[in-house]
């Protein structure tokens, strides 16, 4: 059975050290949840005092209506994952998987737990190595191991805390598909932990961006890729480039001026109550210039990088500060070093920040962060 | 709302030890403490202190001591160093049977030792005999300063070896060859840069041979005739036919604690100054040296460990040799084995299997328990536990017997005696190795392992039993045959403790040789020879990587 969890006001810290002050969350019933963030933003402390590896020091842990402060961590019903994948080296992989069944208060007979743990291995794929020890085994079968291990016992939370960072790259994409699909199958609710945004993005339903023990943002990946709630967000989900900026304002319509007086007409996505003469940040990722020889924010060429797909320049604006820019590659067609260039700006797409970067100025900024 | 702190199981193991260690560590220590200052008329006074050490026949035990200890050191030190490196660097043939050998000194007892030593060149040994009948050449005397310091060293310097063979295996290859790139010379090399890598395992060595030598009580007994060292002073005081003083005793007894613990402090000291870390991608590859060289290599190797093993060899050949009441004749026969196996399998052999099997098991229980606890359960109590697992490390054999002598011999609870009294000392003497070598296993292995167990609906002390311990199980068992070992080779600590009905293997070998039955302490040694050799032959194949701590 799954269930929903309600963080409420929670607090952790290891004497002095604070390392989450005051944090809620609501996560939805069998949704893929992930917690991102910077090493040291309190992620994996999170995680663990869901699963009740860390004391909770203030505030309440739900599942569903159920207060689980006091329930000791066998028993709270939780399937987790380990970065180190945390498999019994002594047991076999049949083992390993039936581990947790013979935990269970009711006890299955044991050709009923043989049949869930051959059930689970078919499912990942391991059922060819049951009766092998785990170190015959490579990385990402260990881990498909350690995954079949926590859903046999079919938990009520799926914890999975960094559980590919060991795992070369090609392998990494190959294990993130097969989690997201085994988790829309048995429609678990998931929380997952990483610092890798991109696999974020591949796996959830909704990621929370964390900072210093805050939650910076709660949406779907699309949201807070597209509009960030603030200038960490921005700045750690997908790469851009950070400006100066200054809006003022020209008979009521707002103006923004990148780099001198570029006057972009941003009144159709700035939020009505930002339209007045202020300094701001601006965020431009790299796919949201386009160079061109007509109007723009003038440039040089400092250098360039073949991606296969894409192009990546280096430029220097005038005002000396340095960004990058993406653009589709072609045959033939690229700027040499020291190219004067204009950059102009995809204007719906960039995101316009208080001058502090704490908050957007944007219309169309989703954030579930309670 | 905080999470309630658990009080758990652990919680209930930690005050249990703790309380152990109070009454059978710091009540005795407490007692021996005060009981050196308290004078004869039974109030408080430094009179032992000021006797100890305005009498020379005192106070020069101490110098004594001190010398014996710094040369065993020194040469214990040069002699498996020099081992080490050639065994390590260069092609030597014979390997696992050198180190076989080499570890096998190190593990016999020291009263065996010093005794075969006598009976080949003592005043009327054979070797002494033999010399003196075919050159006419009187042998220099092998008692005193120099006897102790051969007996001693030929059983320390297997330890040096093994050390500095551990650190030597953490050398990643490149350091030597970047050293060799660098235009360094073989010998140069070897000064410049392997003896400083091993310099805080060559630190860490000194400390434990020092510490050994300094209590060592049966060699200075048997071969220091008039060169007198501490322990034994420390003995004699106690046990002595004349002039026995149990306060006298313990005060000397708080000396010598004084002592190794200023030891182990300056050794501290030096070795936080350089401590690093290595761990070889690439371990050091052997070299086949030039001829000579290799000759030479091989001369001293052999020759460094067939001294060191020769006393056995002997003992184990006298054993066999036909006698009259001590007499030893042409021919051999097995009546001292006769002889010996009426003494010992009544008592001694029976006594040595279960008090070495009961301190056996519970220094291994106690030790995964308290590495668990100092590892995983790191609170202020746990520390406590910590360090006072650590203080019979400083505490000669001895001392530790006297201690609790005085702590058991009358009160609520009298053990004097008893069997459970030796077992105690084993347990306390034997702990803080095997607990080191535990928290070295332990933290091995990541603490995720546990709480996958536990997310599986494991209980933390199930998950424990299930889990860690199984997964620590080939390295506490080589440990627990080292312990083996040590434990039935004890005598220092047995000697102040053992009556009549708790006589074993070492204290029968010293009686007969106290009583100069040589046939039957020669066949006793023997036994107790090949009951060692067995169960290092099984550590031996228990350890994966042959690597050693003791």
């Amino acid at each position: 059975m799954s269930v929903n969890i309600t963080i409420d006001h929670a607090r952790k810290c290891y004497d002095d050290n604070v390392i989450i002050s005051d944090l809620s969350l609501k996560i939805r019933e069998g949704e893929f949840f992930t917690l991102l963030g910077p090493s040291g933003c309190g992620k994996t402390t999170l995680l663990r005092m869901i699963a009740g590896f860390n004391s909770i020091e203030g505030g309440d842990f739900y599942f569903n209506d159920t207060c689980i402060n006091d329930i000791a961590p066998n028993r709270r019903h939780i399937g987790m994952v380990f970065q180190n994948y945390a498999i019994f080296p002594h047991l076999s992989v049949k083992n390993n998987v039936m581990f947790g069944l013979k935990n269970q208060d009711t006890r299955l007979k044991k050709a009923e737990m043989i049949q869930k743990a051959e059930r689970f291995m078919r499912l990942m794929h391991i059922e060819e190595y049951a009766d092998r020890k785990p170190e015959a085994l490579s990385g990402g079968q260990q881990q498909r191991v350690a995954l079949a291990r926590a859903l046999v016992i079919e938990p009520d939370v799926l914890l999975m805390d960094e559980p590919l960072s060991n795992l070369d790259a090609k392998l990494r994409v190959e294990m993130r598909e097969t989690i997201r699909e085994i988790q829309r199958s048995v429609g678990i609710t998931t929380v997952y932990v990483t610092h890798d945004q991109e696999e974020a993005m591949a796996v959830s339903d909704r990621i929370a961006v964390m900072n210093l023990g805050q939650i910076q943002q709660v949406g779907t990946p699309q949201a807070i890729y597209q509009r960030p709630a603030n200038l960490f967000v921005a700045s750690f989900i997908g790469r851009t480039n950070i400006l100066k900026g200054r809006i003022r304002l020209r008979g009521g319509e707002p103006l923004l001026d990148i780099s001198g007086e570029t006057a972009l007409p941003v009144g159709a996505t700035l939020r009505p109550d930002a339209a007045r003469e202020q300094s701001v940040v601006v965020s431009v990722r790299p796919e949201e210039f386009y160079i061109t020889q007509g109007v723009g924010i003038p440039a040089t060429v400092n250098s360039r990088t073949f991606l296969g797909l894409n192009m990546q320049y280096f430029l220097t604006l005038d005002t000396g500060e340095q960004v990058q820019v993406i653009q589709e590659a072609e045959l033939d067609a690229f700027l040499e070093e020291g190219a004067r260039v204009n950059l102009g700006v995809k204007l719906g797409k960039i995101n316009v920040f208080s001058e502090d970067g704490a908050q957007s100025l944007m219309t169309g900024v989703v954030n579930d962060a309670l | 709302m905080k999470t309630r702190r658990r009080f758990d199981t652990w919680h209930l193991i930690s005050f249990a030890i703790l309380g152990l260690y109070a009454i059978f560590l710091v009540l005795p220590l407490f007692l021996l403490l005060r009981n050196s200052v308290i004078g004869a008329d039974g109030f408080f006074s430094l009179e032992y202190f000021r006797e100890f050490f305005t009498k020379p026949y005192y106070y020069t035990t101490l110098f004594n001591s001190f010398f014996v200890s710094v040369s065993v050191t020194v040469v214990s030190l040069v002699l498996g160093t020099l081992f080490a490196y050639f065994y390590n660097l260069f092609e030597i043939k014979g390997r696992t049977f050198l180190q076989t050998v080499a570890l096998l000194c190190s593990m016999s007892p020291p009263v065996i030792g010093a005794y075969s030593w006598i009976q080949m060149f003592g005043r009327s040994g054979l070797f002494t005999k033999l010399i003196k009948s075919l050159t006419g050449f009187r042998m220099p005397d092998i008692y005193g300063f120099g006897g102790i310091v051969l007996v001693i060293t030929c059983q320390l310097f297997p330890l040096v070896f093994l050390y500095v063979s551990g650190a030597l295996r953490n050398i990643d290859n490149s350091l030597l060859e970047a050293a060799s790139g660098l235009g360094t010379s073989r010998l140069k090399r070897f000064f410049k840069v392997v003896l400083p890598l091993c310099a805080p395992t060559m630190l860490a060595a000194a400390l434990l041979v020092f510490m050994r030598a300094f209590a060592d009580f049966a060699t200075p007994l048997l071969i220091g005739k008039g060169y007198q060292t501490f322990p034994v002073v420390i003995y004699n005081s106690y046990v002595g036919e004349t002039n026995t003083n149990h306060y006298f005793a313990a005060a000397i007894s708080v000396i010598g604690i004084v002592v190794t613990a200023l030891i182990f402090l300056v050794q501290k000291a030096a070795s936080s100054r350089f401590t690093f870390t290595m761990n070889a991608l690439h371990p050091i590859e052997r070299h086949k040296p030039g001829p000579l060289a290799g000759a030479l290599m091989h001369i001293y190797c052999y020759l460094l460990v067939g001294i060191a093993f020769l006393p056995q060899v002997f003992i184990a050949w006298q054993s066999f040799r036909r006698s009259n009441n001590n007499v030893f004749l042409e021919g051999y026969s097995l009546d001292s084995y006769r002889e010996a196996f009426s003494r010992i399998l009544g008592k001694a052999l029976p006594n040595t299997l279960s008090i070495g099997l009961s301190a056996l098991v519970l220094v291994v229980l106690m030790a995964i328990l308290i590495a668990y606890l100092v590892v995983r359960r790191g609170n202020a109590l746990n520390g406590v536990i910590d360090t006072l697992s650590m203080v019979p490390y400083i505490i000669p054999g001895a001392v530790v017997g006297i201690a609790l002598v005085i702590a058991f011999n009358q009160g609520p609870l009298v053990l004097t005696g008893t069997a459970a009294v030796m077992v105690i000392a084993l347990i306390i003497r034997r702990l803080p190795y095997t607990i080191r070598s535990s928290v070295a296993i332990l933290q091995q292995i990541p603490m995720s392992i546990e709480e996958a167990a536990i997310s599986l609906g494991c209980s933390q002390m199930k998950a424990f039993f299930v889990v860690t311990v199984p997964m620590m199980a080939n390295g506490i068992m080589s440990g627990a045959i080292i312990s083996w070992i040590t434990i039935i080779t004890e005598l220092s600590t047995a000697i102040v403790l053992y009556s009549v009905n708790t006589l074993t293997l070492t204290l029968a070998i010293y009686n007969n040789v106290v009583q100069g039955n040589d046939g039957v302490a020669s066949a006793i040694a023997t036994i107790l020879l090949a009951l060692t050799t067995v169960s290092l032959l099984l550590f031996m194949r228990f350890s994966k990587n042959k690597d050693l701590s003791l």
